[in-house]
């Protein structure tokens, strides 16, 4: 019952606009989408695709860095940019008096932006401080090594969008101002507007800013399913830490995958539903091991990975990696029961009201929609997807994508284990 | 209008009730604050709220071990506790068929929780572990010390988890006794926004809550900060990425009329990308990031400012920045202008934060914690008062070299 109305436009540079209007709230999410995004970046200049992403918003052929930043700041208002895996997003979150504002500036900053050379020296200390810690932090440490060992050279799954200390020290503007030259364009952009706000306008407007941007240089990046990679286990040290970071899993799939929904169920109920599924019965309140850990299925436009993270003492690290392949063994031959699969499906269907509470819930939930051509009646149809699950579906799921523990890849980054 | 005003219920046992019907979307936040937190722990057995939030979690005999998470997940619900300086709290936001379910589970958790003595015995690994979680960040061990040495004698000088000593011997007794102690109706907010008809709401509140029985009200605190007479400066050396600095002041508790201008203080220094403190202390190359700002506490806390270092910085120069902004603020003031700027900020962020029903309710009983909700609907107003010589006159009250504490966390190699 929880319906959404989207409406869905293009402009006539082909960008497609999504708006959905509520009215509840005087405030409006602007989210522009472009394709320019880290699954281009090439080892080599890891990080180039964030870099540039963040490097829009400081100046652009109109506004300097500092008229940006009045702007925004006095309407209230934020600007942001920033790259995920597979989109560069811009966007602004604004009071809906000042939609008109929010869409100049995404505009601006999408379509002008000079990465002047100040600017651009303090964005680079900013990022490299930032993947200097990283480096001293034990999950992001544990999540690059399972990457590294996960996906092969030149996979585009393999490298962290924010890139490495050693790749981003290199670039330079000339880089940036590149990448935006030859990877930002209309091309593959779409555009979600959540608020209070009325449709055609919205349109009418959006065609005024972006309706003149040329569509060129890349659509759609295609990822390669990487070959299973080979069982490995890895400790890495990161020194002057309390607590060990582990991360084990495998490639899983895409989230086009047939399996997609009942495997995401399936995953649910291991290590996500009520207080982190089977997981967190096991590890964390029959044994005590840990304070978080959590099962994740991350299907994007290629196989992304399934994985598994807890945070534990050194001391026991064995022991929680037991409790693990325990649990995933017991998924993967005994399946789920009709009783938790009935949980998972009403937890499904009944939090889809809480998901799309607020401006920016309903916005993720239509960037996916137009990302992964979910259909513009998804959310109507959602709960007879999440419905018609069987146990077979969910079982059989689990047995073929669930990995065995012995076929995983394993990091555990933290203190020295004696 | 698609929301009510709040209106205020009394129970005959004391429970406070707040309930405000807003009709956005078909779900109802039902939350109870516990007016105990870190604020009324002593030496030895720090960490006890926190833990005991943990405990409340485990089950009673309506609701065995895990029934309630699966219950709430199974009618689409989320649920959460957490604990702070003044206060633990709990919540379930669910769908509107299916509010009830919140109310029946709060209520049992106020009177019939179990505390068992083997799940006590589990549980002192995972809170061990929370907290080992949190040592993993340098940040931590900086806020600790900085927070530990700016108070001498109230308790808001220790951390909310604990120290670590205090989580290996805390008992099942000291567990049960704070439990027995704090959780009754007397000493507890209930508080329910979302979509429900408020009649129908309090009748069911009142046949859950309204059993059990009044407890003898708990000890009050008493302590009183004494006036720092110097600055005081710690420095935490352990192996990490980068320096990372913590100034903090004392500042007066959320009923002092100085409050709402040290927020806007705050967020002159650091809200936004035209703050002072981005400008002097990020555009320079000195710091990656720098914030400010001060909490809504019932006693006097912390004014702080923070500020990650760039690799390349030499500490003292970023502390010499910073206090340098704080100067030339205090004698050049801050301009109409500015604070209109932050006036507009806080009101644009006070409507984006309070979209969801579940924020709505917390912001209720934060207030209510703090120095009652009646101040969260006038919270607008009062900050539109605010002018550019409150500003001044707060900065120039508080930070002032005699009340402030320094903090540095400096890398070392292992």
């Amino acid at each position: 019952m929880a319906t959404l109305d989207i409406r869905r436009t293009t402009l006539s540079n082909g960008i497609v606009v999504l708006v959905s209007e509520n009215h509840t709230n005087p405030s409006v999410v602007l989210r522009m989408s472009v394709r320019a995004a880290p699954i281009l970046d090439t080892p080599e200049k890891a990080g180039l695709a964030s870099l540039t992403a963040s490097g829009l918003t400081r100046g652009t052929t109109h506004r300097s860095f500092e008229e940006i930043n009045e702007t925004v700041d006095a309407a209230g208002m934020s600007l942001h940019s920033g790259a995920g895996r597979h989109l560069v997003s811009v966007g602004a979150r604004s009071l809906a008096d000042d939609l008109q504002l929010g869409i100049d500036l995404v505009a601006d900053v999408l379509r002008n932006p000079t990465f002047p050379k100040r600017e651009f020296e303090q964005l680079k200390g900013q990022t490299l401080t930032s993947l200097r810690q990283a480096d001293n932090d034990t999950g992001a440490v544990a999540d690059r090594h399972f990457r590294e060992l996960l996906y092969p050279e030149g996979h585009p799954y393999r490298l962290r969008n924010t890139g490495y200390q050693e790749t981003v020290a290199p670039l330079t503007r000339d880089d940036l101002e590149s990448f935006h030259a030859e990877r930002y364009s209309s091309r593959g952009a779409f555009c979600v507007v959540v608020g209070d706000v009325i449709a055609e306008d919205v349109v009418r407007r959006l065609e005024e800013s972006l309706g003149g941007w040329e569509a060129s240089g890349v659509a759609e990046a295609q990822v390669e399913t990487p070959v299973r990679p080979t069982p490995s286990h890895k400790d890495v040290v990161v020194p002057g830490k309390t607590q060990a970071d582990l991360v084990l899993g495998a490639v899983s799939i895409r989230r086009k995958d047939p399996d997609f929904q009942a495997l995401r169920m399936a995953n649910m109920i291991l290590g996500r539903l009520g207080m982190m599924g089977r997981l967190g019965e096991t590890v964390r309140e029959e044994k005590g091991l840990a304070y978080g850990v959590h099962s994740e299925l991350d299907a994007g436009i290629g196989a992304g990975p399934w994985a598994v993270r807890a945070g534990v003492n050194p001391a026991n690290v064995e022991a929680a990696l037991a409790g693990i392949r325990d649990e995933m063994q017991r998924l993967r031959e005994g399946g789920v029961t009709p009783q938790e699969l009935d949980r998972g499906k009403s937890y499904s269907t009944g939090s889809l009201v809480l998901h799309l509470e607020t401006n920016d819930g309903v916005a993720g939930l239509i960037q996916d929609i137009e990302l992964f051509d979910l259909g513009l009646d998804y959310a109507d149809r959602y709960v007879g997807i999440i419905e018609a699950l069987t146990l077979e579906d969910v079982n059989r799921v689990a047995a073929k994508h669930i990995p065995r523990f012995e076929d995983t890849v394993r990091v555990v980054a933290g203190p020295a284990r004696g | 209008m698609d929301a009510q005003p709040v209106q205020e219920h009394t129970l005959d046992n004391g429970l406070l009730v707040l309930t405000r019907e807003v009709r956005r979307a078909p779900l109802v936040s039902f939350y109870v604050w516990y007016r105990v937190g870190s604020r009324n722990e002593i030496p030895g057995v720090t960490g006890v709220s926190h833990w005991a939030e943990h405990m409340v979690f485990k089950g009673t005999q309506r609701f065995p071990k895990g029934e309630a998470d699966k219950l709430v997940a199974q009618h689409g619900g989320v649920r959460n506790g957490f604990t702070w300086l003044d206060y633990t709290a709990y919540y379930q936001t669910l769908p509107a068929a299916n509010a009830r379910l919140g109310i029946e589970i709060e209520a049992d958790r106020m009177a019939n929780s179990v505390f068992n003595a083997d799940e006590v015995a589990s549980e002192r690994g995972v809170i061990i572990s929370e907290r080992e979680g949190n040592e993993n960040h340098p940040g931590f061990y900086l806020t600790e010390e900085l927070t530990a040495a700016a108070f001498k004698s109230h308790p808001y000088g220790q951390p909310v988890v604990g120290y670590k000593s205090d989580l290996r011997v805390i008992t099942r007794e000291d567990l049960w006794g704070h439990y027995r102690t704090y959780y009754a109706p007397n000493n507890a907010v209930a508080v329910a926004v979302g979509d429900f008809d408020t009649d129908r709401l309090m009748a069911t509140v009142r046949g859950e809550f309204g059993r059990i029985e009044r407890r003898p009200d708990p000890p009050a605190v008493r302590i009183v900060e004494p006036e720092q007479e110097g600055e005081r400066r710690v420095t935490v050396k352990r192996p990490g990425p980068v320096a990372q600095m913590s100034i903090a002041y004392h500042v007066p508790g959320a009923d002092h009329p100085d409050t709402l201008p040290l927020w806007v203080l705050g967020s002159v220094l650091s809200t936004g990308r035209s703050s002072r403190l981005y400008k002097s202390l990020v555009m320079t190359g000195l710091a990656s990031s720098a914030g400010a700002g001060s909490a809504m506490t019932k006693d006097p806390y912390l004014f702080r400012i923070s500020a990650t270092a760039r690799p390349d910085t030499d500490p003292p120069k970023l502390e010499a920045a910073a206090l340098a902004e704080v100067e030339s603020l205090i004698s050049s003031g801050v301009s109409e202008a500015e604070v209109a700027k932050v006036q507009r900020q806080i009101k644009a962020g006070h409507v984006f934060s309070t979209e969801g029903v579940t924020s709505l309710a917390r912001y209720l009983g934060q207030y209510e914690m703090a120095h009652g909700w009646r101040r969260f609907e006038t919270y607008l107003e009062d900050l539109a008062r605010v002018t550019a010589d409150d500003v001044l006159r707060v900065a120039r009250t508080y930070l002032v070299e005699r009340n402030r504490t320094v903090g540095w966390f400096l890398p070392v190699a292992e």
